[in-house]
């Protein structure tokens, strides 16, 4: 099977639609003329001159029009610039695009698409390096999808730019330059429905994203140890596949939640407490979760390093709850 | 009314254990009818009513080992009332096995360990289902946690106690072969000596004559007892007694459905050929059918055990206390044999083995035994 | 400008009637009857009034907290409105809206807002949208003068202008934002002027004649049709009532108040169309009669109307899944 990159998987699947679909149309801040900061669009320039385009820098009504437009019919695209920026512009995400549908009692369909790059890269720092995906589960209204590899990419964002409710999504900057297997012909990934990206019979590890390949990684050294791990990725965090994630804590009594986003108060603890409510009798020790430090992202790469987790940390959590 | 007593089968037995009952409390019984089947050491034997009426009240428990004399049912009158029986059936406890479902609940949290056990929801969970106190295992998890893997342990090692299984109480004749062959393993010192015999020609002479082969061996032994009388004894390892039999009595084993049983002919030196083999057939006969009587069964000097028609050509039987030898004959094959040093003929042959007590008997002798046996059934002379 | 009897009257009877429908919601609220905020457009009707009936069916707006004129101005049905305030099923957001985000999108309103600028980027993104399509349609914003100063108005004048898109931004300045005075918070004292600053048309004009409102609104709203892009049409007004109902006022004075109520909007529209001869004293009694017989029959509608069960409160989230049953 032909390998492409993440970023090429996403373009792909945008254009791919795009060509169905005539109202769909995508902007925000780089794209048209650059292809995106990560190369998303590389692939869509010059092919749709009037569907792309580039906007100023204004979050509020970059994303509050994409409602506005999906009022009327259309099928936007908004980018946001980093993950981070989603908060210069919250008010039309979370008081807006999430509440309209149901404050007024069912009238119109939201369908309408952001999306954009997220976690850690370079020593970006503070303001550049945010993941905020809990927000958007916390804050019911939205969808949330988190591929983390290029065949997820192109089937989630399919998926989801023919989903009649408002979806974002979580791309790592990280993996836009990472290769996969994509299949040629068409396919879609339902939301809700997570990926057993590997089988294993001691630990359950549920993860998303950049953590996932850290959590590949930390099973295979695990492995070695005679230690089998299950790495479960979510793809989407709403909705997400808690019958997937109970029936995999069935089979191995242990349980890992890991994210990059910091683990205070993160998704992984929304997974943990809804798995220790309904899997209680399964639990052979307390469930551990895995995520940043509870600081904001510092600049030197050593100290980036020291508050992100990674493989070994994995490697860590799962020891201590197979203890 | 009618008192039901435990019946006396032979004159030895003094306790048995009632099977089954054949009638229920309250139900009609006619004199003659089958009301319960009685076993002994020795054999079981199913007992007819003695009287007409209403089986009113039945006192002695099935499985039970019940005293010979005592009352075990009353028959009467419907609605007749009973009057205090004086004599209480006390049935002894033979097999101390814990039905499911009387295990006491598994507790959780027991005073000892400083107010809390501390233990994993799925630990709990299995100890629950498994009906075990948590307070009796020993947790390897952090702070002491009782864990999976604890449980697990712990299961394992009282698995004779509450492992799930299926209780059948041992009959009375089960009961006594397991005795008795406890008894003989642990008191004599058995070895076993083998020989390999040809059977051939007196396979086709125990055709000719219409007979089993288990009578033409019963025959040829008596003849080998009389001339080595050592082994025609019983052993009385208490008073270091070996009493040394004129009368050569030959044990059978015969197997049926309730076990083991030995039905013995009585002065086989005595009789011929062809009564051996009506006598082996009648009485191996009426094991099976469970009709035999209990003098038939006892008074052996000498016991012969044939697994030949099994699959088996050596084995190790296990002497009948307190005789001191037993031979058992294996399986007959036809085998390819070197005769007259050089030619190969395909003959019939099996293995003898001869198991014997060492404190009496030596390997010599059980040699010369084999020896004089062989040469007799290989050598079949007019009989 | 002449005008027929007819369409005149039209503007007439759609002024009383909001003016009758915000002097019920204000009783019903004092009377206790009414959960959740009321905010009044009492003085302020003219303005809907006047742009809308430039606007046709399939054209849009979007509206703020204060928005049951524009609602009714654009067609909406008076009950549902009433049982929309009333929490009831038979309201337009059945019961899960109430008055700050009454919508009708089948009649092009995108809804009141409750955040203050909220309404803005939705009406850019509809006139994104209607640009992306190639229609005819145009976007009219109402918004109040606070609004002109939040993050929204201004990246949405820019956004639209840059684009040329077909969206009238109408900002209502009644003088007041909530308990504070315009004058005192913001820059200039004609928010039109602004729109210099994003290469967009700017008007002020009296807010109090409907006739003024209208011919200045058929104007930039033909313009924006036909391709000519956005402008900011700054309606001059007074907030007469508090800024919701119960609003101790501490802010001003009575006397203030009294003094517009003397040039209140209706009264000045009567007084023209009697002068006219298009209005004689029966036919007024008896718009006013009707519009009142309305309100009641509304109200009356409103009560009677079945209250939402509570597993009510779980559907709408989302088109194909529950959305928060995980």
């Amino acid at each position: 099977m032909r390998e492409i990159t993440f970023a090429q998987a996403l373009g792909e699947a945008i254009f791919e639609e795009m060509e169905k679909d005539p109202t769909i149309f995508t902007y925000g801040e780089d794209v048209a003329k650059q292809g995106g900061i990560f190369g998303a669009y590389k692939s869509l320039l010059g092919k749709f001159p009037e569907r792309i385009f580039d906007t100023p820098i204004s979050e509020e009504v970059i994303y509050g029009s994409a409602l506005g437009a999906a009022l009327v019919g259309m099928r936007p695209i908004a980018e946001f610039h980093f993950a981070d920026f989603l908060f210069t512009g919250i008010q039309s995400i979370t008081l807006q695009i999430e509440k309209i549908r149901y404050m007024t009692g069912g009238q119109g369909k939201l369908h309408l698409l952001l999306r954009g790059p997220d976690g850690i890269s370079n020593s970006a720092a503070a303001q550049h390096s945010e993941s905020i995906e809990t927000i958007f589960m916390h804050i019911p209204g939205i969808k949330v999808i988190i591929p983390s590899t290029p065949y997820d990419i192109k089937g989630l964002v399919k998926t989801a730019l023919r989903e009649d409710d408002p979806v974002i999504c979580f791309e790592h900057k990280m993996l836009y330059k990472t290769k996969g297997p994509v299949p040629e012909k068409e396919y879609l990934i339902p939301f809700g429905v997570a990926d057993i990206k590997k089988e294993g019979n001691d630990v359950t590890v549920v993860t998303m994203s950049r953590m996932v390949h850290e959590s590949l990684k930390a099973a295979e050294e695990l492995e070695h140890k005679g230690i089998g791990v299950e790495v479960i990725d979510l793809r989407t965090l709403v909705p997400w596949d808690k019958k997937t994630v109970i029936e995999s804590v069935k089979k191995t009594n242990h349980l890992v939640v890991a994210h990059e986003t910091w683990k205070r108060a993160g998704w992984g603890a929304e997974i943990a407490s809804v798995v220790q409510e309904e899997a209680f009798d399964y639990l052979d020790a307390p469930i551990i979760r895995v995520g940043g430090k509870n600081v904001p992202m510092p600049f030197n790469s050593l100290l980036q390093d020291f508050v992100t987790p990674n493989y070994k940390d994995i490697i860590k959590a799962a020891k201590k709850v197979l203890r | 009314m009618y008192e039901i007593k435990m019946p006396r089968f032979g004159l030895t037995m003094e306790s048995g254990f009632i099977e089954k009952w054949f009638k229920e409390e309250g139900e009609e019984v006619k004199e003659g009818e089958p009301l319960l089947e009685v076993s002994s050491e020795k054999i079981t034997n199913e007992v007819a009513s003695p009287a007409s009426g209403t089986l009113l009240k039945i006192m002695g428990k099935e499985k039970e080992e019940i005293k010979v004399g005592t009352v075990i049912a009353i028959i009467g009158k419907e609605g007749e009332k009973i009057e205090k029986i004086k004599e209480k059936v006390e049935p002894e406890k033979i097999v101390e096995t814990i039905e499911r479902g009387e295990i006491p609940p598994a507790k959780v949290a027991l005073p000892e360990r400083d107010g809390r056990i501390k233990a994993s929801p799925l630990a709990k969970n299995i100890a629950r289902e498994k009906n075990l106190d948590l307070s009796q295992i020993k947790g390897t998890g952090p702070d002491g946690r009782i864990e999976k893997k604890d449980v697990l342990v712990y299961l394992s090692s009282v698995s004779g106690k509450k492992v799930e299984f299926k209780i059948e109480k041992l009959s009375g004749l089960r009961r006594t072969i397991a005795e008795r062959l406890s008894k003989s393993f642990h008191t004599a010192v058995t070895l076993t000596n083998t020989t390999e015999v040809d059977f051939t020609e007196f396979k086709k002479l125990m055709k000719e004559n219409n007979v089993s082969i288990t009578s033409g061996l019963v025959f040829v032994l008596s003849r080998v007892l009389k001339e080595l009388n050592k082994f025609n004894a019983h052993f009385d390892s208490d008073k270091e007694e070996l009493r040394i039999f004129n009368d050569i009595n030959i044990g059978i084993a015969v197997d049926t459905e309730k076990g083991l049983m030995v039905p013995v002919i009585k002065d086989v030196d005595k009789l011929n050929l062809k009564t051996i083999n009506e006598q082996i057939k009648k009485l191996a006969g009426e094991a099976r059918n469970g009709i035999i009587s209990e003098d038939d069964i006892k008074g052996s000097t000498f016991t012969l055990t044939n697994l030949g028609m099994m699959r088996t050509e050596i084995f190790t039987p296990v002497i009948n206390p307190p005789e001191v030898a037993i031979l058992g004959i294996g399986r007959i094959i036809k085998k390819p044999v070197i005769i007259d040093e050089n030619k190969i003929s395909i003959r019939e042959l099996a293995y003898l083995s001869l198991s014997y007590d060492h404190r009496i008997i030596d390997g010599a002798d059980a040699a010369k035994f084999l020896e004089k046996l062989a040469q007799l059934i290989e050598n079949p002379g007019p009989k | 400008m002449a005008y027929s009897k007819d369409f005149l009257l039209n503007l007439y009877k759609t002024i009383v009637r909001i003016r009758n429908f915000e002097l019920m919601a204000e009783k019903l609220f004092l009377e206790g009857e009414l959960p959740g905020f009321i905010h009044l457009y009492i003085g302020e009707e003219s303005i809907a009034t006047g742009v809308i009936a430039n606007l046709r069916k399939d054209d849009f707006i979007t509206s703020t907290h204060r928005g049951h004129g524009h609602m009714i101005a654009k067609g909406a049905d008076i009950n549902r409105m009433m049982a929309e305030l009333f929490g009831r099923t038979t309201g337009y957001c059945k019961g899960k809206g109430g008055s700050m985000h009454i919508a009708d999108f089948s009649i092009g309103v995108l809804g009141a807002n409750g955040v203050v600028g909220g309404g803005l980027p939705i009406a850019v993104g509809a006139g994104l949208g209607i640009k992306m399509k190639k229609g005819s349609q145009v976007v009219v914003s109402f918004f109040g003068d606070g609004a002109s100063n939040t993050g929204a108005f201004h990246e949405s004048l820019n956004f639209a202008s840059v684009y040329k898109l077909p969206v009238i931004f109408v900002v209502e300045n009644n003088k007041f934002a909530s308990t504070v005075r315009t004058k005192d918070t913001t820059s200039v004292e004609n928010i039109s002027d602004r729109a210099v600053g994003y290469g967009i048309l700017g008007i002020t004009i009296d807010g109090n004649d409907v006739i003024t409102v209208y011919e200045t609104a058929k104007e930039i709203i033909k313009r924006a049709r036909e391709g000519g892009g956005p402008s900011l049409l700054e309606v001059k007004t007074y907030r007469i009532k508090g800024h919701f109902v119960g609003d101790p006022e501490l802010y001003r004075n009575k006397k203030e108040v009294e003094e517009f109520w003397l040039n209140e909007p209706i009264k000045k529209f009567e007084k023209r169309l009697m002068e006219a001869k298009m209005l004689n004293e029966t036919e007024k009694n008896k718009i006013w009669e009707d519009s009142e017989k309305e309100i009641k029959e509304a109200v009356k509608f409103a009560k009677e109307s079945p209250i939402p069960k509570e597993e009510d409160a779980l559907t709408d989230l989302f088109v194909n899944d529950s959305g928060y049953d995980y």
